[in-house]
């Protein structure tokens, strides 16, 4: 049963240059970045991308600088005008709205994060976090009210008189986010909206938007450079290089399958013990004996420290109270290596 | 013989060069040469400019021809330019004519608290509030209060329209850049080119008795500055906040008022306090064409050899200059919510 | 032989001697004032000096009251070319110390200060000629009287001939001009759409030269009445024309001494009004320089200035004199 989905990016092309579209047959033709920057003074920022979000998601686009991600998340709400292509929200193809259709686009259907906050220095906590609804014209109590719930939703009851600049950089990205809540729109975009900040900020507020989604199910689109974020964050992943997409799917899965060396160099370093999960590597269920039952979401290292590192046990895996498969430990052990032992194992 | 006779020659053109009106006055040099009766020796080169082309060939015209061409020019445009241009600018007039006006009927002991309450009220600052009620009874003192007066009501009238009308403008030249490739050398062009040479022409549009005259004169030169800083500061605007503003549907109405003008406010602000230090700049000039005030005792002084009396009015114009831009100065930082301290 | 030797030396010494008048000029300096008739006195001055004197000429651009000064502090410079002495009240005190010394009215006539009316106003409307007619109907002279700016003389006197005419509530308003420049405009502007125009100037000028204006009948001259009027404290000004003007060709007091030659050539420069103001209409017409307008002068009027010079002088210019 596969539902429309909300956000869908079909054979989009970005190239920028006075002449991008007429240079655009080249780049179709088979012509790379580095040729078209050469002979036609060009640059080449996304190529063919065909891309679907799924209501209800966080999909994550990852990328190298230059990859082009901050470019395509500005296409969805056409920040930036693209060469060629569609943008589909909720099977509306963006390119054909007016300067007043897109306005509203903008102002009903999506909010943005931006990684260096983008908050306006003038006004206060509450009048940034209310600003979508004031743009939408309603009076100042109705934004202020809404302003206040969401607030103190991400934490901040008590700053609404402060200014951003008297506040630190995961306390501003904080009111970012609540002004992004406060739009009340379907759909969320986030541009690398925890780069800017430091470590255990980044994880706090990682841990914020998993919660604020378990509750609200938006469409999140969010970019990112940080792998490790990537993995933790997505539902489905998305990785740019160059501009083109290289591989998208299920994170899992690509860490299981990377589909080209580029990628494969790109996930070698990270820790897999402790992304990996349980349902990547389970095997359907045969009934032989169990040592004990885990989780479908639990990852490799906490079992690892579980079966204190015993290869010859089985366990049973259980999606809350029914049995979905089994894992066997000389499975994952073989799973905490990349792909190439995993060739050679077939 | 002329040194270009040669070039006429070979170019076949001697039959027309002779076709001309050859009555250019005599020279100083031809003179000193029939004197000496030598040939005259001019250089030996001489620029092929038009005053040495028809030396040697009398159709080509002289240089004072040009000048001449430029003033008929300007005559012929002169009934059509003064019928578009009087009624235009005749509120000038009488809003100058109002504010001297005003500013004399109305006397000391209320003229002046009335001052000090807007240095307060612009300032909230007790040391600049002090110090304009300081500077104002000072000049009053010397017998300069209504000299005084009459410059300061000028001033208010001449930036107050300067800033209504190169606010708006600054504000279009910041969206778009053709126009500003064709307002900077405007911009130029009104900084540089000396007063005079505009405003004698001006004379003959306007009536030299009106107002206006020395309004315009003083609008031209003292708008520039805040029609470029507007312009900057609106196109320095963090472009990541305008990006925050397109990406939530703000239209363009939106941004200028909630966004672009609130940022841009110091540099619009830097803009204004230039343009009242300009507008008091020209002050003397404005007196040359005749405008009331202070620099009106400047020119007596500087005619008169009265060295005083052009000291004390220059005196005077500098406290105004010093009151107006300490008070619009600590206004600017009142308004300035960027820099709220903390 | 002795008549040889004497001969010879009489020859050096006349030679030396001839050679010292021309050493004796070496050099001048001579203002040019910032109003058209003394530019070209200068011009003419310059010329004469330089090709029939030897001099080498410094010409110093200045105005009145600073070259005054100057001359009175520093000696330098050399010669002032039309002082305007009534409007000057520097001057007379410096005649008396010595300091300057007069050597010749420039302009013969003397300068003639007035109140105007234009050519084709005072036609179609001859009662405006008098004071009378204006002041029984200001309006038609255009309600102002253009008067000079704030510094010069005439503004005292024009100021306290109207208090004595006592034009208070009569629709005709003092206009102070800022500046000459100004104040000639006006007329200029006036005569190019033939409006009303009414105020003070003078003669000779390339304006008055140009655009010809009627001189409006006032009560005639009173000296003491006119002494008076150009003191700003005067009690009750009485109302009174203006003299001719005297206009004054000055020199150092030591520059006197020393150059008698120069001293005795500028004593007889001299212009009436007619023949200046026919170079300086004849200059607007031309559209040309100071320097081609003395050169236009000195063309049309060989005669006339031929009888400035000394001998010697006539005998180096004898080719433009023919």
């Amino acid at each position: 049963m596969a539902q429309e989905p909300k956000v869908s990016l079909r054979g989009l092309y970005k190239i920028f240059g006075a002449k991008d579209k007429d240079v655009l047959q080249h780049v179709k033709a088979g012509m790379g970045k580095d040729e078209l920057l050469a002979e036609h003074g060009h640059v080449l920022g996304l190529q063919d991308i065909n891309v679907e979000m799924q209501a209800g998601e966080i999909t994550v686009v990852m990328g190298l600088s230059g990859s082009g991600k901050s470019t395509l998340i500005r296409h969805l709400n056409r920040l930036i005008e693209p060469t060629a292509g569609e943008i589909l929200v909720d099977g509306e193809d963006v390119m054909g709205l007016s300067e007043t259709g897109l306005r509203g686009l903008r102002q009903e259907k999506m909010s943005m994060v931006f990684q260096k906050f983008a908050l306006l220095p003038h006004r206060t906590v509450l009048q940034n976090a209310g600003m979508a609804l004031a743009v939408r014209g309603q009076d100042k109590a109705a934004c202020e009210t809404e302003a206040m719930k969401w607030l103190a939703r991400v934490g901040l009851q008590g700053f609404e008189n402060h200014y951003p600049a008297q506040l630190s950089g995961g306390m501003q990205q904080r009111v970012g986010i609540a002004r992004a809540l406060t739009a009340n729109t379907d759909i969320m975009l986030m541009d690398e909206a925890f780069s800017a900040l430091d470590p255990l900020i980044r994880t706090d507020m990682q841990n914020l938007l998993l919660e604020l989604q378990e509750e609200l199910h938006k469409t999140i689109i969010f970019i990112t450079h940080d792998l490790d974020e990537a993995l933790k964050l997505a539902d489905h992943l998305v990785i740019l290089k160059d501009g083109a997409v290289i591989q998208q799917g299920e994170p899992q899965g690509i860490l299981m399958n990377p589909s080209d060396p580029y990628i494969e160099d790109f996930v070698s370093d990270i820790n897999r013990a402790r992304v990996l999960r349980v349902q990547s590597v389970m095997e359907p269920l045969t009934g032989t004996k169990f040592a004990g039952d885990v989780g479908i979401r639990e990852n490799l290292e906490s079992l690892i420290a579980r079966s204190g590192g015993d290869t010859t046990l089985h366990y049973r895996v259980m999606d809350g109270d029914v049995a979905v498969g089994e894992l066997n430990m000389k499975d994952l052990v073989k799973a905490l290596v990349p792909r190439l032992s995993s060739t050679q194992a077939d | 013989m002329a040194f270009y006779d040669g070039l006429f020659s070979v170019l076949g053109l001697t039959e027309w060069c002779k076709g001309g009106d050859s009555a250019a006055p005599m020279s100083m040099a031809d003179l000193l040469a029939k004197s000496s009766g030598k040939e005259t020796s001019g250089p030996l080169f001489p620029f092929p400019s038009l005053d040495n082309l028809s030396e040697s060939c009398s159709s080509i015209i002289q240089s004072r021809d040009v000048t001449k061409g430029i003033e008929n020019g300007f005559l012929a445009a002169k009934p059509g330019l003064k019928a578009v241009l009087d009624p235009i600018t005749q509120p000038l007039s009488w809003l100058l004519d109002g504010a001297l006006w005003t500013f004399a009927a109305v006397p000391w002991f209320i003229m002046v608290p009335i001052l000090v309450a807007i240095a307060w009220y612009a300032s909230r600052s007790v040391g600049v509030t002090v110090f304009v009620a300081f500077s104002i009874f000072l000049l009053g003192l010397v017998d300069h209060y209504d000299v005084a007066m009459q410059t300061l009501s000028i001033i208010f009238v001449c930036t107050g329209i300067s800033v209504m009308l190169g606010v708006p403008i600054g504000i279009a030249m910041s969206k778009s850049d053709r126009l500003q490739r064709v307002l900077v050398p405007v911009l130029d062009l009104l900084q540089t080119l000396p007063t005079f040479v505009y405003l004698i022409p001006l004379i003959f549009l306007f009536s030299v008795t009106e107002s206006k005259l020395y309004g315009i004169a003083i609008i031209l030169y003292a708008i520039v500055p805040v029609v470029r800083l507007t312009d900057l500061g609106i196109r320095l605007v963090d472009q990541d906040v305008i990006e925050a503003a397109n990406a939530f549907g703000m239209n363009s109405r939106q941004k200028l008022v909630g966004v672009e003008l609130p940022l841009a406010l110091p540099n619009i602000m830097a803009g204004i306090n230039q343009t009242i230090m300009m507008s008091l700049a020209m002050v003397v000039i404005a007196s040359l064409v005749s405008a009331p005030g202070l620099g009106v005792n400047v020119l007596r002084g500087i005619r008169n050899l009265e060295l005083g009396v052009g000291i004390v009015a220059g005196i005077g114009i500098v406290l105004l200059a010093v009151i107006l831009d300490r008070v619009s100065k600590a206004a600017l930082s009142r308004v300035d919510m960027t820099r709220v301290k903390h | 032989m002795k008549n040889l030797l004497t001969g010879a030396a009489t020859a050096v010494a006349l030679t030396m001697g001839a050679n010292a008048a021309y050493a004796d000029c070496g050099e001048v300096s001579i203002t040019e004032m910032d109003w058209a008739s003394s530019a070209v006195v200068t011009a003419v001055a310059t010329f004469l000096m330089e090709q029939g004197y030897g001099c080498t000429v410094q010409k110093v651009p200045s105005s009145t009251v600073p070259a005054l000064t100057s001359l009175a502090e520093t000696g330098e410079p050399d010669i002032l070319t039309e002082v305007w002495a009534n409007s000057t009240p520097a001057y007379q005190p410096l005649v008396d110390s010595g300091k300057l010394i007069e050597v010749a009215n420039v302009l013969s006539d003397g300068g003639v200060e007035a109140w105007w009316i234009p050519a084709y106003l005072a036609e179609s409307n001859p009662e405006l000629t008098t004071w009378e007619g204006i002041m029984a109907n200001p309006a038609a002279v255009g309600g102002k009287f253009h008067d000079c700016p704030s510094g010069w003389a005439c503004d005292i006197i024009n100021n306290n001939n109207l208090k004595a005419a006592n034009i208070e509530g009569s629709g005709l308003e003092r206009f102070q001009h800022g500046s000459g420049e100004t104040l000639q405009t006006s007329i200029a502007s006036a005569f190019s759409e033939k409006a009303p125009w009414f105020g003070y100037y003078w003669a000779p000028t390339a304006v008055l030269g140009k655009y010809p204006m009627v001189r409006v009948e006032v009560p005639a001259y009173n000296a003491e009445a006119h002494a008076c009027n150009g003191d700003v404290d005067c009690a009750t000004p009485v109302f009174s024309a203006y003299p001719a003007a005297k206009v004054a060709t000055a020199v150092s007091g030591p520059f006197a001494k020393e150059n008698p030659e120069i001293v005795e050539l500028l004593s007889n420069v001299s212009f009436t009004n007619a023949q200046m103001g026919e170079v300086l209409a004849w200059r607007l017409d031309n559209n040309a320089s100071y320097d081609e307008a003395a050169v236009h002068f000195l063309t049309s009027n060989p005669d006339v200035w031929g009888a400035w010079l000394s001998a010697d002088a006539k005998a180096k210019l004898g080719a433009l004199l023919n």
